[in-house]
């Protein structure tokens, strides 16, 4: 039996939605209202997964809101494995989300700049207002990724910025503040690269290294502090490693 | 997978001809969560066969050579094959010998590899891996650390311990026939299996009846193509996901990308297709210029592909049971004539 992309859609306290991708890759898809509870239920059933150490499936990846799981399609099929995740996403509870308890925080200093003119007239909004916005809350580190780098979603204070309708190339420097929608993101990319995010500031920080560094550092569910400097205080934070500020609440 | 290291070995080889040859296995797993992406080489039949033809394990490091010639100096007896792309291999200047065999090459031995007349990428395996650095467990570049083991010319490397069998007898090219085959063909067509996000196009008809070009502009991250693409009707804000190696994703009418290996792992464009896993080695074989045409297939089909291509190279692990099977050995004899040698 071959289950077709989006047959599977539960109603119920766990809101999601299972689609086939390719012969080797289902997405479960979190629908839940709460954007929080999205991203929660994602990451927590995404651990369940891992948990079950079964070796037909190769990886698996948690984002905003969803999970992506890549399975061995020689050994079962995507009706199988979509079995499998409806099992999980409907039957975990709150107690496999303890790991939120662990989460830290850190101060990022961000230096404003590069299209923050731009979009935030776009946003109806001075310079001073979107940074203000920005810095004045902890954002949440939602996934990782090599591109993007430190994955965030902005506060539902902050308008969403509208992603390039087309993607441009054009070069990176790593450390670059970026938006797209409601997300926001510390990236990783240094050279040429190709993107649909736009650009309010940078850090100093070697991201690149903080991403590499082994053990606990700036993991998915720790919260970044954005701390605005100006820039004549560039050359004081560059290289520096983010600074842990505490435990998260 | 955690290679044990071995102590210090002498090289084995040196590179003599080389430009922009780098050492791939088949990538990082495990990482992903952290936001390491898989890399790795980017047609992984070619690369597995070789490692399996020499006798290592399928993801020892091997070298990938991206659309030039390659060549290399023995400076110890190797065992090697060369898988991949259509090419001449040569030992010390005249006799060529077959690919997807495997080779043993005595001490001092000069190998030359011609830029592919079919496909793209060529594979070098040599018994025992090649001895490189690691990040997060694989030797394969990541670019986006500005990590990778280039293979320049001059370079000598040792060979590691990833040979776990003796390597294979000869005739398992024979194993490779149907993918050299459709290497060789004229027509390219690549098989894609629609997504829910086909909803999000308009014309999605021209993705089956139109060609693509590749253009130059693509990278081990993802093929770009050129054409007459479907065009996006519904502009919603997508918010950023996790993307199966084999994404196609149309950023803009008339530029496609099917999404390879070295993929960043997220994106936040509609992916309406998705590359079937057996023909992304066949993607990976394509060289800016050539066009290609989409077949839009379904599970089963896919399926059944990658199950071929799985039991194609089980078939080269498997012991020859042919009591005269031997290997091919290159005899640097001068008085030698001009065609394979075989004891």
């Amino acid at each position: 039996m071959t289950v077709s992309a989006g047959d599977i859609s539960v109603r119920g306290l766990h809101e999601y939605e299972l689609e086939v991708l390719g012969e080797s890759y289902v997405l479960l898809t979190f629908t839940t209202a709460s954007a929080e509870d999205r991203w929660r239920h994602a990451h927590s059933v995404c651990r369940s997964v891992d948990a079950l150490s079964y070796d037909a499936i190769i990886s698996t990846y948690p984002a905003y809101d969803s999970v992506l799981v890549e399975f061995d399609a020689t050994r079962i099929d995507s009706a199988g494995l979509s079995l499998l995740l409806a099992e999980i996403a409907s039957g975990y509870s709150s107690a496999d989300e303890e790991w939120l308890d662990q989460t830290v925080s850190y101060r990022m200093p961000v230096c404003f700049g590069l299209d923050i003119k731009p979009i935030a007239a776009e946003l109806e909004l001075t310079v001073d207002e979107l940074i203000e916005l920005q810095v004045s809350t902890p954002i949440r580190i939602r996934c990782r990724a090599a591109g993007g780098g430190l994955m965030m979603l902005n506060h539902d204070r902050v308008p969403p910025v509208a992603r390039l309708a087309s993607p441009e190339m054009r070069e990176t420097f790593g450390g670059e503040f970026n938006m797209a929608g409601q997300q926001c993101s510390i990236g990783l990319s240094v050279g040429l690269s190709t993107t649909g995010w736009r650009t309010i500031g940078r850090t100093p920080v070697d991201v690149t290294t903080e991403f590499l560094k082994p053990g606990r550092n700036s993991n998915i569910g720790d919260m970044i502090v954005i701390e605005p400097i100006a820039p004549q205080a560039w050359t004081h934070h560059l290289g520096r490693p983010i600074a842990l500020v505490g435990v998260a609440a | 997978m955690n290679r044990p290291r071995a102590a210090f070995a002498p090289p084995a080889v040196r590179v003599v001809d080389s430009f922009g040859a780098v050492v791939q296995d088949l990538g990082r797993f495990g990482y992903e969560h952290g936001g390491i992406n898989r890399s790795g080489a980017t047609d992984t039949f070619s690369s597995r066969f070789g490692n399996l033809a020499v006798g290592n394990v399928p993801d020892a490091p091997c070298i990938e050579i991206t659309g030039t010639s390659f060549a290399l100096e023995c400076l110890d007896d190797v065992v090697l094959a060369v898988t991949g792309a259509v090419a001449e291999v040569r030992v010390d200047g005249g006799i060529r010998v077959p690919q997807w065999e495997a080779i043993d090459l005595p001490r001092g031995s000069f190998v030359e590899i011609t830029a592919p007349v079919a496909g793209y990428r060529s594979y070098v395996a040599i018994a025992g891996g090649v001895r490189a650095q690691e990040l997060f467990g694989s030797v394969s570049p990541l670019p986006a650390f500005q990590f990778e083991n280039p293979m320049s010319a001059g370079a000598e490397f040792a060979v590691g311990d990833s040979q776990v069998k003796a390597p294979a007898s000869r005739g398992i090219a024979a194993h490779a026939a149907a993918f050299v085959e459709r290497l060789c063909s004229s027509v390219r067509l690549i098989g894609v299996l629609e997504t829910t996000q086909t909803v999000l196009f308009e014309g999605m008809e021209r993705l089956y009846d139109r060609a693509y070009v590749m253009s130059a502009r693509s990278n081990a991250v993802g093929t770009r193509f050129n054409g007459d693409t479907p065009v996006r009707s519904d502009a919603t804000e997508l918010v950023s996901r996790g993307v199966p190696i084999g994404s196609i994703e149309i950023p803009s009418a008339g530029e496609l990308i099917a999404l390879l290996r070295g993929r960043l792992i997220t994106a936040g464009y509609p992916v309406p297709a998705v590359i079937a896993k057996a023909d992304i080695d066949f993607v990976a074989q394509l060289h800016p210029g050539e066009a290609v045409k989409f077949e839009r297939i379904e599970e089963d089909e896919a399926r059944r592909r990658l199950t071929r291509d799985e039991l194609a190279l089980r078939q080269v692990s498997l012991p020859n049971l042919s009591p005269t099977a031997s290997r091919i050995r290159h005899c640097p004899s001068p008085i030698q004539p001009e065609k394979e040698q075989q004891q």
